[in-house]
């Protein structure tokens, strides 16, 4: 099926919007960063703001690959983000946890990254891991690497760091990466991170440092904007969508300049605040509409993109789409809720699926068969096409039984673990502070 | 002061009218009313007002904000008066709010600021990327009694540690209360740097604040002069 949420005209127009946004308004940078980009000419730096020329935006967005890979343990399950089909994955990152057993959250910690990593592993719905929490009984300095180490044990799936946030901790992750794909262990990047602007319109310092760390190792960044319409951007969906566009255009720029080639994903979440309160609320209805619009302009411009999840933007197929595993706006991890976002997934699959209109679907000889009267539960024809689509084991709402699948999976489901003399030199990598926390 | 100059100051507020409130205040000083008066009969009864509809469900954010943005813009023209007199406005609370250092997210922390104004504090607002020197500075500057800290990341959550430290080793701890907040942030952390509460929305964080500063709890605190 098809679902067009901008036509080719509204897309043009937000896009020629989003560039005079950013040759007027700019974005706010460091300034070292600004002048180097004014100094490649991608833009001017005036005071604070680096002010991106639309040829610019042009070269950068010629210069991004048109496919990413992201590599993974095993190698069957490696995803290729190229336009072809839509890929899934986890939701993050968390600071608490609701236990399978428990009422209320409590902070996360390490064993938490291993249960929803190999959780994940075991839901075949899910084809890339972020890091869904944070290790916060680790210290600081190490917690980055710690979480990367942990999932890469505990899944053999893609990892894509959402929490590297510095420089140091970039460069440690990229390391670690290294020894994977050095080893053979992992083919292609064997890591991938997501780098958010803070809207509106401002480039963390920190953040894109680490972007640019990771672009330069050749690592995928997830340009990522996290609008939230009405508090940090305007209240209208149009408007949302168009300064998270500009966002995210912004840091595939800075990557694209410094790092020519270098392999990015367009990304926004862009949300909704609850007017009352101005929280982030993810059920406002607007989102589905708003998440398919971000994904048609990220196939637009010809780079992977990545949007959040849903009927409507699966319909628009974007490359890659989140999230599963989070409730309460996303910051408490609840191991059912893995499961049920697993099966919400499926369901959005199935119902994106355009149904056969041939003769058998039309099934004239069956209704003619068994009515007027009777009833088709007997008919071949029947059981055939149920058993196509499977049986409905746990429905969206069933907490009760994707607690006990959950429970389930994590003491049964097995990864095979990294090769000893792999393991033994990333916890070496690990376990080193970044260098500012040694000197 | 008359009823009618009441009802337009309420209105002016409720409207979110900064340029009305602004001129309102003028007027009300040339027509020889007492600043004192006109700020906490008219103004701030007027932004409690707003506040009490708003956590009814009655009022919208941005209606609060600007009720809040209002009411600022008439205590700029009424505080000067005041202190000329030689007068302070009565528990004139002060929170000391910033987003720690490394963090550059600062919404949060301005709508908690805004909800402190709505409630009566006086608020000094640092910014975002607020080293813990400076928070030790401020709260010996301003003879705060509140401190509000914000972060958004986990990465940058540690640093609240800092500060709390920072406030401790400065002597300045239990002269402050401190509460934090920010997406990642629970009440088990806040237990276990040494804050003295979590808030989770710019809501609990003015209930905290003003539970903080029930009679009893409260530190009273002078405006700068």
């Amino acid at each position: 099926m098809s679902f067009e949420a901008l036509s080719a005209e509204e897309r043009a127009r937000i896009h020629a919007a989003a560039l005079a946004l950013l040759e007027e308004t700019g974005v706010k940078a460091p300034p070292a960063l600004g002048r180097r980009l004014a100094e490649a000419g991608a833009g001017e730096m005036a005071g604070d703001r680096l002010r991106l020329a639309p040829a610019g935006v042009a070269r950068a967005l010629q210069a991004a690959p048109r496919s990413v890979r992201l590599g993974a343990r095993d190698a069957a399950r490696e995803v290729l983000l190229d336009g072809r089909r839509t890929w899934a994955a986890t939701d993050g990152c968390a600071a608490k946890v609701r236990d399978l057993d428990a009422e209320s959250p409590r902070p996360s910690t390490l064993a938490d990254v291993a249960r929803s990593a190999r959780l994940a592993d075991a839901l075949p719905e899910f084809d890339v891991y972020w890091s869904m929490v944070s290790a916060q009984d680790v210290p600081r300095e190490r917690r980055v690497a710690a979480g990367y180490l942990t999932a890469l044990r505990n899944t053999a799936k893609h990892v894509q760091m959402i929490d590297v946030a510095r420089s140091l901790e970039a460069e440690q992750v990229a390391s670690m990466a290294r020894v994977l794909t050095d080893a053979g262990v992992v083919e292609g990047p064997a890591v991938s991170a997501l780098v958010s602007v803070v809207s509106p319109l401002r480039l963390d310092p920190d953040g894109t440092e680490a972007a640019l760390v990771l672009a330069g190792a050749g690592l995928p960044v997830v340009c990522c904007s996290m609008t939230i319409a009405g508090v940090t951007a305007p209240a209208t969906p149009a408007g949302n969508v168009l300064q998270a566009h500009a966002e995210s255009l912004a840091l595939i720029t800075v990557l694209q300049t410094v790092h020519p080639g270098a392999p990015v994903i367009y990304c926004s979440f862009a949300s909704y605040a609850d007017p009352r309160t101005g929280a982030t609320n993810y059920d406002d209805p607007r989102a589905p509409w708003t998440a398919a619009a971000v994904a048609e302009l990220g196939r637009g411009l010809g780079v992977p993109c990545f949007s959040s999840g849903g009927l409507l933007s699966l319909l628009a197929g974007p490359d890659l789409v989140s999230g599963g595993g989070l409730v309460e706006t996303s910051t408490v991890l609840a191991y059912e809720q893995m499961v049920l976002d697993a099966a919400s997934l499926r369901e959005c699959r199935q119902a994106a699926l355009r149904p056969a209109l041939d003769d058998d679907a039309l099934a004239v000889d069956v209704i003619r068969d068994a009515a007027p009267g009777g009833h088709f539960l007997t008919r071949p024809h029947t059981l055939k096409h149920m058993k196509s689509l499977g049986l409905r084991r746990i429905g969206a709402d069933d907490r009760g039984r994707a607690a006990q699948e959950a429970r389930r999976l994590l003491a049964s489901h097995e990864v095979p673990p990294l090769p000893a003399r792999v393991d033994a030199a990333l916890a070496e990598l690990a376990e080193q502070p970044p260098r500012e926390a040694q000197a | 002061m008359d009823d009618a100059l009441l009802a337009r100051i309420d209105a002016t507020v409720a409207d979110g009218d900064a340029e009305g409130s602004s001129a309102l205040a003028r007027q009300a000083l040339q027509a020889g009313e007492d600043p004192l008066r006109v700020l906490e009969d008219g103004f701030t009864a007027a932004l409690r007002r707003v506040g009490e509809r708003w956590e009814a469900g009655d009022l919208y954010l941005p209606e609060m904000i600007l009720a809040a943005e209002a009411m600022k813009a008439a205590l700029a023209v009424l505080q000067p008066e005041i202190q000329r007199r030689g007068g302070a406005p009565a528990a004139p609370r002060c929170c000391v709010l910033g987003t720690v250092k490394g963090d550059i997210h600062d919404i949060g922390k301005s709508i908690v600021g805004s909800m402190l104004e709505a409630a009566g504090f006086r608020v000094v607002d640092l910014g975002t990327d607020v080293p813990a020197d400076r928070f030790v500075a401020a709260v010996r500057e301003e003879r705060a009694g509140f401190v509000g800290l914000s972060a958004l990341l986990t990465t940058t959550m540690p640093e609240m540690r800092t500060v709390v430290d920072a406030l401790a080793a400065a002597g300045l701890r239990s002269a402050v209360r401190v509460v934090i907040g920010g997406a990642p942030v629970t009440s088990e952390y806040a237990q276990e740097i040494g804050a003295d509460g979590f808030a989770r929305d710019g809501l609990t964080a003015m209930r905290l604040f003003q539970a903080l500063a029930a009679p009893g709890e409260e530190e009273p605190c002078p405006s700068r002069p």
